[in-house]
C-alpha cells in the first residue's frame, strides 16, 4: 500500500527527514512515534500528498504520488488535529460539500450512515461552530473516511479527544482494519498503541531507528528511550483511553466492505461549482463579509463626497474615481475575510488533500470572491447613481464594472491565498494588491469616464483594449503561480 | 537652478556608493560570524 | 573562490572608470540645451538609472520563474539581490526625476507618465521587499516572492500605457518628450546607461555574495546546533 524508497525532506538546510525507506503492507496497522521534532508530522503529510518531498519517491497503492497526486489521493483518508471543516457550514453541508470534491456516487446514503456511526445524526443540521471539539472530532473523522479510502493516515488522532470521541475513532480504527483498510498514526501515546500489538516504526531526528512488527508493551518504554536518548516518556493510563470495547451498538454493516474505492474521477466543472456553492452557502449563513462590504463601501462613498466636497459638476466628473476607489478598497476586506475563512480551521488542507486540479481551487475561490464583489456592487452602483446623480446604469458602464470585478477577483484571490501566511496578512493584502491594480482602476476610471460621457463602448478604443489584456494576463499568471502559492 | 543639478548628481553619486559600503558592512559582519564559529 | 573574485574586481574597476566617463561626458561633452539650460543635463542620469531600475525588475522576475521552475536557492537570491539594487535605483529615479520636475514645471510632483510610472514601480518593489520579511516560513517566502515578481513584472508595461493614454486625455500635459536629442546628447546617454547598467551589475553580484556568506552561516550554525545538542 505504501512504499517509500530513500525519502528526504529538507526545509532550507535543516533536514527533517533522510534516507527514509518503508513499506507497508495492504492492511497492515502502523504506529509512527518519535520525540517532538523527529519529523513524523512532516512524513505524515508527505505521505498525504500535502507535502513534497526534496528526494525520494512514495507510491500509494501502486501510484506515485509526484506524478499521478490526484489519483493517489482519491485512495488517501488524512485526520489530524485540525478539523478541516467548514465552521460556517452545517455537518451536512460539510459531508455533502467532501461528497463532491471527490466525486463519491452514493454520496447521501454515506453521509446518513457516516453520521449514525459517529452519533452526530441529531445536530447535523446544526453549524459545525456550535460543535464542542469532541463532536468536531467525531465529524472530522467522518470526513476522512468518507470516500472509503483503503489507507488512512492519522496525525495524534487521540489529543485532546473526549473519551467518547475516542471510541468512535477507535471502533472506527477497528472497523477499518477489519474491512481490509491500512492505518498509519503518528503517536506520543506509547502505552495505548504499543498495547495493540501494532508494527511500530520510530523515527528519531529525520531517521528510522526501530522497525519491528509489534512491540512488548513491557519492555518496550525502555527501549524507545534508549533509542530517542534519554528523552523523558510518559505513558499515559490506559484507562483514559481507547482500550475500553465499543460501547455503543454500532454493529459494521452499515456499509458494503469496497477495499478498493472505484470512484469516478470527479469533473473539474462540479467541483469548482462545489466551491463556488459552499463559499455562497456559508456566507448566507453568516452574512458577515457581504454586510462588512457594503457598510465599508457606502463609509468610503461617504467620506469621499466630504473629503473632496463633491457637488454639482464636480460630483459628476469625480463619480468614476470615487466609485472604483470605493470598490478598490472595499474589495480588499472581503478578499482578506474569505481566505482567512478558509484557512480558519485548515480548510485549504481539506482542499488539497482531496482529487482536485490546483486551477480548480482557484477558480472555486476566484469566482466565489467574484460573486460576492458583484452582490455588493448590485447595491452599491445605484447608490452611488442617486448620490452624485451619475447615469451608472448604463450596458457599457456595468460591462466595465464586470470586467474590472473579473481582473480585480482573479489577481485578488492570488494574493489572498499569499497574504493569508504572512505575518500581518489584513494589512499585507491591501499593500501587495493595489499597486497590481493600478493599471486596472486607471482604465477603469478612464473607461467609466468616457462611457458616461455618451460615448459607446466601440469608442472607448485603448480603455477597452488594456481591460481584456490586464484580464487575460492576471488570470494567466494566476492560473500559472495558484498551485505554487497554496502548496506547502 | 544649478543646484537642483548639483544635489542630483550628488545624489547619484553617493548612492550607489552608500549600497556598495551597506552591503560590504553587512558582509563583514557576516564572515566574521562566520570566522568565529569555525 | 579566486576566479570569482577577480571577475568582480575587473567589473568594479570597470564600472567605477565608465562612471567617471558619464560623469565627464555629462559635465563638458553634452551640449548646453537651448530651452532648459544646465537642469536638463538631470536627464542623462535620470534616465539611465530608471532603465536599470526597470531592468533590475526584469532580472528579480526572470529569478522568480527559474525559482518556481527549478526550486534551487541561486535563482531566489538573485531576485532577492536585484530587487534590492533595483529599489535604490528607482528611489533615485524619484528623487532626481522630482529635482528636474521643479525647475522644469515649477512642481517638484506632477502626474507626468514617466514619474508616475516611477511611482508605481516603487510600490511594486517596496510591496515586494515588505512580503519578504513578513512571510512566516523561509521556504514560502522564496515562493511568494517569485510569485509576486512575475505578477509585478507583467503589469508595469500595462501600467506604462494606461498612464500615458491617461495623461494624454488632459491637454495642459506637461510632456518630457518631444525633446530634441542632438547626437552628442545620445553618446552621452548611451554612456550614462552603460555606466549604471554595470554598477548595477558589480552591486548584484557583491549583493549576491552578501546572501551567500548568510546561507553559509546558517548552514553552519544549524551544523553546529546538531553536533552539540
Amino acid at each position: 500500500m505504501i512504499e517509500v524508497n530513500q525519502l528526504t525532506k529538507s526545509f532550507g538546510p535543516r533536514r527533517a527527514l533522510v534516507g527514509i525507506d518503508l513499506c507497508v503492507a495492504p492492511g497492515e496497522c502502523v504506529v509512527l512515534c518519535g520525540p517532538n521534532g523527529a519529523g513524523k508530522t512532516t512524513l505524515l503529510r508527505i505521505l498525504a500528498t500535502l507535502a513534497r518531498p526534496t528526494s525520494g519517491t512514495v507510491r500509494i497503492a501502486g501510484v506515485d504520488t509526484a506524478k499521478a497526486g490526484a489519483d493517489a489521493r482519491m485512495k488517501i483518508g488524512f485526520l489530524s488535529h485540525r478539523t478541516l471543516l467548514y465552521d460556517d457550514l452545517t455537518a451536512e453541508q460539510n459531508l455533502a460539500f467532501y461528497a463532491r470534491m471527490y466525486a463519491i456516487p452514493d454520496a447521501q446514503t454515506r453521509i446518513d450512515a457516516l453520521l449514525e456511526r459517529v452519533e452526530l445524526t441529531a445536530r447535523r443540521h446544526d453549524l459545525v461552530r456550535t460543535y464542542s471539539r469532541g463532536m468536531q472530532q467525531r465529524l472530522a473523522v467522518a470526513r476522512a473516511v468518507l470516500h472509503r479510502p483503503p489507507l488512512v493516515l492519522l496525525d495524534e488522532p487521540y489529543t485532546g479527544l473526549d473519551p467518547l470521541a475516542a471510541d468512535a475513532l477507535t471502533a472506527l480504527l477497528t472497523d477499518l482494519t477489519g474491512e481490509g483498510g491500512t492505518l498509519l498514526l503518528t503517536s506520543h501515546n506509547l502505552q495505548t498503541d504499543v498495547t495493540l500489538n501494532r508494527r511500530v516504526v520510530v523515527l528519531n531526528r529525520g531517521r528510522i531507528v526501530y522497525d519491528a512488527p509489534h512491540a512488548d508493551a513491557a519492555t518496550f518504554p525502555a527501549l524507545y528511550r534508549e533509542l530517542v536518548g534519554g528523552e523523558a516518556v510518559s505513558p499515559r493510563h490506559p484507562a483514559t483511553n481507547s482500550q475500553q470495547p465499543v460501547s455503543s451498538n454500532q454493529q459494521p454493516t452499515t456499509n458494503n466492505q469496497q477495499p478498493t474505492t472505484n470512484n469516478q474521477h470527479p469533473n473539474f466543472f462540479r467541483q469548482v461549482w462545489a466551491i463556488v456553492a459552499k463559499d455562497i452557502a456559508a456566507e448566507l449563513h453568516t452574512r458577515e463579509i457581504f454586510s462588512a462590504m457594503f457598510v465599508f463601501a457606502v463609509l468610503a462613498l461617504l467620506i469621499f463626497s466630504f473629503a473632496l466636497d463633491l457637488r454639482g459638476a464636480l460630483a459628476q466628473t469625480a463619480a468614476p474615481g470615487v466609485l472604483w476607489a470605493t470598490i478598490a478598497f472595499a474589495g480588499t476586506l472581503g478578499l482578506s475575510r474569505s481566505m482567512a475563512r478558509e484557512q480558519q480551521t485548515g480548510g485549504i488542507e481539506g482542499l488539497l488533500l482531496a482529487p482536485i486540479d490546483r486551477a480548480a481551487i482557484f477558480f472555486g475561490k476566484a469566482l466565489g470572491n467574484l460573486a460576492l464583489m458583484l452582490a455588493v456592487e448590485i447595491v452599491l452602483i445605484p447608490l452611488a447613481t442617486v448620490m452624485f446623480d451619475v447615469a451608472f446604469l448604463r450596458g457599457g458602464v456595468l460591462l466595465t464594472v464586470l470586467l474590472g470585478t473579473v481582473a480585480y477577483a482573479a489577481v485578488g484571490t492570488l494574493l489572498a491565498a499569499i497574504a493569508v501566511h504572512t505575518r500581518a496578512r489584513e494589512v499585507m493584502l491591501p499593500i501587495l494588491l493595489l499597486p497590481l491594480l493600478i493599471p486596472l482602476l486607471i482604465t477603469a476610471v478612464k473607461a467609466t469616464g468616457v462611457l458616461l460621457e455618451g460615448a459607446t463602448w466601440a469608442e472607448i478604443g485603448g480603455w477597452g483594449q488594456i481591460l481584456v489584456v490586464y484580464n487575460l494576463l492576471i488570470i494567466a499568471v494566476a492560473l500559472l503561480t495558484f498551485g505554487y502559492v497554496i502548496e506547502e | 537652478m544649478p543646484i537642483y543639478l548639483l544635489v542630483a548628481y550628488i545624489i547619484f553619486c553617493v548612492t550607489p556608493l552608500g549600497l556598495a559600503f551597506s552591503i560590504a558592512a553587512r558582509r563583514r559582519k557576516v564572515e566574521r560570524e562566520i570566522a568565529a564559529l569555525e | 573562490m579566486r576566479r570569482k573574485s577577480l571577475v568582480d574586481s575587473i567589473l568594479i574597476v570597470l564600472s567605477v572608470a565608465v562612471f567617471l566617463v558619464a560623469l565627464g561626458m555629462v559635465f563638458f561633452y553634452a551640449p548646453r540645451e537651448a530651452t532648459m539650460g544646465e537642469v536638463q543635463r538631470i536627464f542623462y542620469f535620470h534616465v539611465a538609472s530608471a532603465w536599470v531600475g526597470f531592468f533590475g525588475f526584469f532580472v528579480t522576475f526572470v529569478g522568480g520563474v527559474g525559482y518556481l521552475a527549478t526550486h534551487n536557492c541561486r535563482w531566489d537570491i538573485l531576485a532577492f539581490s536585484s530587487a534590492e539594487v533595483g529599489l535604490v535605483y528607482i528611489s533615485m529615479t524619484l528623487v532626481t526625476g522630482m529635482l528636474w520636475a521643479k525647475p522644469a514645471w515649477g512642481t517638484y510632483w506632477t502626474w507626468e507618465p514617466r514619474l508616475t510610472i516611477s511611482a508605481v514601480q516603487w510600490l511594486l518593489y517596496v510591496a515586494y521587499v515588505m512580503l519578504r520579511g513578513s512571510v512566516l516560513s523561509p521556504e514560502r517566502e522564496a515562493r511568494f516572492a517569485a510569485v509576486y515578481g512575475i505578477a509585478a513584472f507583467v503589469t508595469v508595461p500595462l501600467s506604462w500605457f494606461a498612464i500615458r493614454w491617461w495623461r494624454t486625455i488632459h491637454p495642459q500635459v506637461i510632456s518630457s518628450e518631444g525633446m530634441a536629442l542632438a547626437p552628442r546628447m545620445i553618446h552621452t546617454l548611451f554612456v550614462s546607461i552603460a555606466a549604471f547598467t554595470l554598477v548595477y551589475f558589480a552591486l548584484l553580484r557583491q549583493r549576491i555574495a552578501l546572501e551567500q556568506s548568510r546561507d553559509h552561516l546558517a548552514a553552519l550554525r544549524l551544523h553546529d546546533e546538531a553536533a552539540t545538542s
